[in-house]
């Protein structure tokens, strides 16, 4: 219960995240666009996805439209520094579960939240 | 004996008595031829006889016959008598010539004094053949009587041919010739009438006539509209008599106490005579002063008549007659005349009245359409001229006119008064979501169906060729005696200005993610190494990662600030309300702060009741409440006291944060909400502050409709007092 796929196209933000994550026990795929984040999720569904909004090729609202015409469910964080904010209808349309802003999450926090989802999923399965 | 012919033209009546009479004597005088002493008896009867009949037969011709010679007069009847003023024919024929035409003034016609030498008698008994009678006019100086005679002379010849006498023949014809001269008058006087409509000037010109052909004085008085009298005109022959008139006028002004006449013929409407004024009428008059009984006497007035100006059942006035100098007396003649030019001046003013009352309403309505003109050329003009689209449309919505301006927005020009363009001349309108508009669902049409205002309305306009605008557009409808008539839009291409709009809040969003991006990135780097994940640190590296991680946090902060700033100014901010639940709300602040305040071992109270709730904008009363608990962590020293509370009061919502801080100075109280504002007093101090975070606050009071006050003292501490009155949601 520990596979993320971090779908990143800033690779200061990206090569953080994956380490921090790693370092507390998950293991993280990483996804440069929206393309490949589809491809890798089709491939094999994550425990977790954190996905960023702004990204080339296909952006955070297309991943996640595919993921809702494919009814795939698992988790789903978004990571954004947008200035405008996704407004909870939309969270609730796509099953996002939080949306985090970069520039005010600490990693730690990040962490916390990942490891949380990860404890319920496994008593979940338990 | 009077001749023959005479007779026969002045009373044929009489001329078979007059034969009959002749043939009497001549039978007479042929039975008496013998005896001379009988003859001459019968010739002194026969004289007497002779001399009663003619008495009798001359007495009864309603003419005046006079037979004079060179010595004086001979013969006349009581017509003749009665003409000259004498009482009796006796006393007539006993007053020498002289006598007789001191009583009389004689005049020709026009009234020049007539020569005396002139007279028919007076040339028949010189020897001159008269064949032509002559018309006289005399005035009786006694009573001012005027007469007008035609007078006929025949010579009476003696045995040697020689005129012995002048028969004299006065055929009165005053009646026929006053009646003339009151045509005559009457005719300058309704050319006079009718040569003005202004009704003070005909005034003034009759008055001038009359003068001093039928009157002495002649005097015109309307009546006011609130009741008083207007002296008009007066006119006599004497400038300087006028003058006199007029300022006894002014020192004595006609009342119903000095003038009840006056009042007594407008109000009744009839005219009344004084064939003579008494002396009691004049002291009446003067109202028991002697002086002004004294001036009025000196007039020397002897005749008046009086009569209402009236027209269509109204009286306007009275006209005036009064005889002085001449001593002519009124009589009934005279007021019938006068009567008469009463109700032709009537007529005359009501006319002048109704000119001027239609010339008014004319000059009004032309006013009127003059104005209209004016204000529609104007009101075309400002159309015209509009740097903005406009048109108009009528009452069914068919555009009845369309600026340049309009037509190079809509990329062509509609076909005016045409229902199948109705409502707007643009091609297609879309919603500003981008759905399609039916015409009869556009503002315009909703506008003429309600009566109602539509301005500040977002449409977007598609020409011919495919290309689109987006219109701000502000529908007046036009009212008329309570109905829709019609409605004007104007419309302001908003296209680039929503472009700059799209752009800036596209360069917003790109920025924030270009700025905080990379200061994600480095934070995250700094927290790696402050955690000492990437390794262990040295004293002196953990400190200057600590700087580093605290100018991130500084730089993260300004740049969330400003970014939102910059959304208020551009109006990209909207407002999502809900009921918040206050004390949850401080408590995610107090969690968030926490840090910070046990940092500076600040000892932090909340206060809020767990039931109060208020319909607003979470976010926004969340970003009001960080920045000011976070102003007084900063602004409050080690040790300090801070207090937040909230409350509700009737309608409104009050959040208090109290700390004992730094303080404000107070000559900058003024500028605490300016931006990049930091006190003097705490800029050495605290080096963290942006100077936008009160700046920031004020912004968003705005945005909830609410307000913001503090009290504040260097040194003892500051209490922020945010008041919102809750929103309907």
């Amino acid at each position: 219960m520990n596979r993320i796929i971090l779908a990143e196209d800033d690779p200061f933000l990206m090569k953080m995240c994956r380490s921090h994550l790693e370092f507390e026990g998950f293991s993280v795929t990483l996804a440069r666009d929206g393309a490949e984040a589809i491809a890798l999720i089709d491939k094999e569904k994550p425990d977790i996805l954190l996905l960023d909004l702004l990204m080339p090729k296909v952006d955070g609202f297309g991943v996640l439209q595919h993921i809702k015409d494919k009814g795939y469910t698992f988790p789903i964080f978004l990571l954004s520094n947008l200035s405008v904010e996704i407004t909870p209808e939309q969270l609730d349309e796509f099953g996002v579960l939080k949306c985090f802003i970069k520039s005010e999450l600490e990693l730690e926090e990040l962490a916390k939240s990942m490891r949380k989802i990860a404890g319920e999923k496994a008593k979940a399965v338990a | 004996m009077i001749p023959q012919a005479v007779l026969a033209q002045r009373q044929p009546s009489l001329l078979p008595a007059f034969e009959k009479f002749e043939k009497k004597e001549n039978e007479k005088k042929k039975k008496l031829n013998k005896s001379a002493k009988s003859r001459s008896m019968h010739e002194k009867d026969t004289a007497a006889e002779a001399n009663a009949f003619l008495q009798t037969i001359v007495g009864s011709i309603s003419e005046g016959i006079i037979v004079q010679s060179r010595s004086g007069l001979v013969f006349a009847n009581k017509y003749a008598a009665r003409m000259c003023g004498f009482d009796s024919v006796e006393e007539y024929l006993s007053a020498t010539p002289a006598k007789i035409m001191e009583r009389f003034e004689l005049l020709s016609e026009d009234g020049s004094p007539y020569p005396l030498s002139n007279l028919p008698n007076r040339r028949v008994l010189a020897g001159e053949k008269v064949t032509e009678p002559v018309t006289v006019r005399y005035r009786v100086k006694a009573t001012g009587e005027e007469f007008w005679s035609v007078i006929r002379s025949e010579p009476v010849h003696g045995p040697d041919g020689e005129v012995l006498y002048a028969l004299n023949v006065f055929h009165d014809i005053t009646k026929e010739k006053r009646q003339e001269r009151l045509s005559n008058f009457i005719n300058k006087a309704s050319a006079v009438l009718s040569s003005s409509l202004d009704h003070r000037v005909i005034i003034q010109n009759v008055s001038d006539l009359v003068v001093p052909d039928i009157a002495d004085w002649c005097g015109v008085t309307l009546m006011r509209d609130d009741g008083t009298l207007d002296p008009v005109s007066v006119v006599h022959f004497d400038p300087a008599k006028v003058r006199w008139a007029i300022e006894y006028r002014e020192k004595y002004p006609a009342t119903r106490e000095s003038s009840p006449s006056t009042f007594r013929i407008i109000e009744t409407g009839k005219a009344e005579l004084y064939k003579t004024i008494t002396n009691e009428m004049l002291e009446a008059g003067s109202q028991g002063d002697p002086q002004r009984l004294k001036v009025i006497q000196e007039l020397g007035m002897c005749s008046a008549m009086a009569v209402p100006l009236t027209a269509r059942g109204k009286t306007y006035g009275v006209l005036s007659f009064v005889s002085a100098e001449s001593k002519r007396q009124f009589d009934e003649t005279d007021l019938s005349f006068a009567e008469d030019l009463g109700r032709r001046i009537g007529i005359a003013i009501a006319n002048a009245h109704l000119y001027q009352e239609a010339r008014d309403a004319l000059d009004e309505q032309f006013t009127t359409q003059e104005a209209l003109k004016r204000s529609e050329y104007q009101y075309r003009l400002l159309l015209e001229r509009l740097p903005v689209g406009a048109y108009t449309c009528d009452a069914e919505g068919r555009i009845t006119y369309f600026n340049p301006q309009a037509e190079a927005v809509w990329g062509r020009a509609p076909k005016l008064n045409d229902l199948s363009e109705r409502f707007s001349g643009a091609f297609k309108i879309y919603s500003s979501e981008g759905s399609l508009i039916k015409r009869e669902e556009s503002w315009m049409a909703k506008a003429l169906e309600t009566g109602h205002s539509y301005w500040g309305k977002e449409t977007v306009l598609e020409r011919p060729d495919g290309s689109r605008i987006t219109g701000l557009t502000h529908i007046s409808p036009i009212h008329e005696s309570g109905r829709i008539v019609g409605a004007v839009n104007i419309f302001v291409d908003i296209t680039k200005l929503k472009r700059v709009e799209q752009a800036k809040s596209e360069f917003v969003s790109l920025a924030s993610h270009q700025l905080r991006t990379p200061l994600t990135a480095v934070r995250w780097a700094l927290d790696a190494l402050q955690s000492e994940r990437a390794g262990a640190l040295t004293e002196f590296q953990r400190e200057m990662v600590a700087d580093a991680a605290k100018c991130s946090l500084h730089m993260s902060e300004t740049i969330a600030t400003m970014l939102m700033i910059s959304r208020i100014e551009a109006d990209d901010l909207e407002l999502e309300i809900a009921d918040v639940h206050i004390a949850e709300l401080l408590g995610e602040i107090h969690s968030e702060q926490k840090p910070m305040f046990h940092r500076r071992q600040q000892s932090v109270s909340f206060e809020c009741s767990d039931d109060l709730v208020i319909p607003t904008d979470r976010k926004i009363l969340k970003e009001i409440a960080t920045n000011l608990v976070s102003n007084a962590v900063k602004y409050t020293p080690k040790n300090g006291r801070i207090r937040i509370s909230a409350r509700r009061e009737g309608n409104h919502f009050w959040l208090e944060v109290e700390d004992n801080g730094y303080g404000i100075p107070k000559d900058q109280h003024d500028r605490i909400f300016t931006k990049f504002f930091r006190a003097q007093n705490v800029v050495l101090k605290e080096k963290e502050g942006t100077g936008l975070g009160l700046y920031l606050v004020k912004l968003l009071m705005d945005l909830l409709k609410g307000d913001i006050s503090f009290v504040s003292e260097e040194e003892k501490g500051t209490t922020f007092r945010v008041q919102i009155s809750p929103i309907a949601a």
